[in-house]
């Protein structure tokens, strides 16, 4: 997917993640992840955030991550919106992932 | 009510709660607390924790006092919401936050955030317990460590628990705020005793106080199963034992201990599983043990004739006198006039005979015909025509209180 403009998506609420998402010509996921549960699930994160960015094509992006204790699903449902609104493809609906 | 929502909804309202609280932040340049309930699971919504938000969001009001500058409500399938623009201080507001949290166990169960005007979120400085086993919460979250069945349960006892407790408050409050109601004919009330010597307003202060256990008893009692008639006539006879021993032996508030258990279980029933507060609070009346049968708790609680008469037929004069505070704008004087003037007072009769019960409802009908601004003046001269006839409208007293406890547990059986 071609991301066009930088986009956000998730809010700073327990439980959730926000997710910015600004596109990059080169150097692949760049990743920055801050999270209230760093210790124990930090990679974890890591690795769905990057695992979705895959999913939906996305091959360079600077993805700005600051997660309050999102599960898993929360954190695919919102890295998916981040990717999609940047690529202003805002209006596709879309299964949330188990 | 128990319609769950999907995580694609819930994620949906979270952003479009935080793009409310950036426009709120951008117009009042003010702190902003915005108030949701944390309940685990798809369902959102319940009595209980419905009950919970607005008695929170009260306490919120009166709390922020005149530093409440906006306030606004949500009430959807995923969840009650409340932003509240506040003019004070951010770490004020926090820590202000986090007392009310603190204030009762449910208050685990509300989430109060404050964002400062620049839009960032203050977190309290000691970290949550997880409701199951008291660890660090949003690693157990994180994990689904204890499984949604456990974290449910746990909250639901939080909140039959927070139901009790508040409800037997309420109670409280409106027996005291009846007994304080300044001038009653005959009554007792911070002037004088009416036409009594042998209790005051500290008796009736701490005969209402002894009786909160009582009404938490009940309250849970019509959580746990709405046929609780039996166990509520015991509670309700050690709750007069102790009420006597409270007052030095003078009956204050027999009345209320009847009727006040009567509605207080149905209101638990309601709260469990819904239906109608009147049709459950008769039906409990109507399933008294009568007093002849050799169980000698049963003895106690089948009620007055007025009183239990009135159970019978659904409240219909206490539901009145509720109205007449609705109608009232703050006033008691229009429902307590509306009472003495209607109801059969037992305790005229017993004291005045038709004679007595006939000269109250004449002057209180004609004083609630006339002008609201001379009610106090001309109650106060029935008061004294009362102390010289010896005239006590016990009865209209204990109704009015029950109508303050229906009106301000009316968010649970009546306006959704």
């Amino acid at each position: 997917m071609e991301l066009k403009k930088t986009a956000v998506a998730g809010t700073m609420e327990s439980s959730d993640i926000m997710v910015t998402v600004e596109p990059r010509e080169s150097g692949g996921i760049v990743l920055e992840l801050t999270s209230s549960v760093m210790k124990q699930y930090g990679r974890r994160i890591e690795r769905v955030i990057r695992e979705t960015a895959a999913e939906l094509g996305v091959e360079h992006a600077l993805i700005c991550a600051v997660d309050k204790g999102a599960l898993d699903c929360t954190v695919r449902a919102r890295v998916s919106a981040a990717i999609f609104r940047a690529a202003e493809r805002e209006n596709i609906t879309w299964e949330v992932g188990k | 009510m128990v319609k769950g929502v999907s995580l694609q909804e819930m994620l949906d309202a979270r952003e479009a709660r935080a793009s409310r609280q950036r426009q709120l932040l951008r117009e009042y340049g003010k702190p902003l607390l915005s108030f949701t309930m944390n309940l685990a699971g798809p369902v959102k919504r319940g009595r209980l924790s419905d009950l919970l938000f607005r008695a929170m969001l009260e306490s919120l009001g009166r709390t922020l006092g005149n530093a409440l500058v906006y306030q606004e409500r949500t009430d959807a399938a995923s969840g009650l919401e409340a932003l509240l623009v506040c003019a004070l201080p951010a770490e004020e507001l926090k820590a202000l936050a986090v007392g009310l949290e603190e204030a009762r166990p449910a208050g685990r169960l509300c989430d109060l955030d404050v964002l400062t005007p620049e839009g960032g979120v203050l977190s309290r400085e000691s970290p949550r317990a997880c409701l199951v086993c008291g660890g660090p919460a949003k690693v157990c979250a994180r994990s689904r460590a204890h499984g949604l069945e456990a974290v449910q349960a746990a909250a639901d006892a939080l909140l039959r628990d927070f139901a009790a407790e508040y409800l037997s408050e309420l109670a409280v409050d409106a027996l005291i705020r009846e007994v304080d109601l300044t001038p009653k004919p005959g009554l007792v009330d911070r002037c004088n005793t009416g036409a009594h010597r042998d209790m005051d307003l500290e008796t009736f202060h701490r005969s209402a106080r002894c009786l909160s256990p009582y009404f938490r008893q009940a309250v849970t009692l019509g959580l746990e199963r709405r046929d609780c008639m039996a166990q509520l006539q015991r509670a309700g006879l050690r709750a007069e034992r102790t009420m006597l021993e409270v007052t030095g032996g003078v009956n204050t508030h027999k009345g209320a201990v009847y009727a006040f258990g009567l509605i207080l279980a149905a209101l638990g029933s309601v709260l469990a599983e819904g239906g109608d507060l009147y049709v459950k609070a008769a039906a409990l009346a109507a399933a008294a043990l009568p007093p002849d049968t050799p169980d000698a708790a049963a003895r106690m609680r089948y009620g007055a004739g007025g009183a239990r008469g009135e159970a019978l037929a659904g409240f219909p004069n206490a539901r009145r006198a509720q109205r007449a505070l609705r109608a009232g704008d703050g006033s008691l004087f229009p429902a307590l006039l509306t009472l003495l003037s209607q109801v059969e007072d037992a305790n005229l009769l017993r004291r005045g005979g038709e004679e007595g019960l006939a000269f109250v409802r004449g002057k209180a009908a004609s004083i609630l015909a006339g002008a609201p601004e001379e009610y106090v003046c001309r109650l106060r001269e029935l008061d004294i025509l009362c102390i010289e006839k010896n005239l006590s409208p016990g009865g209209s007293a204990d109704l009015l209180a029950l109508a303050l406890l229906l009106d301000a547990t009316r968010m649970i059986w009546g306006e959704p």
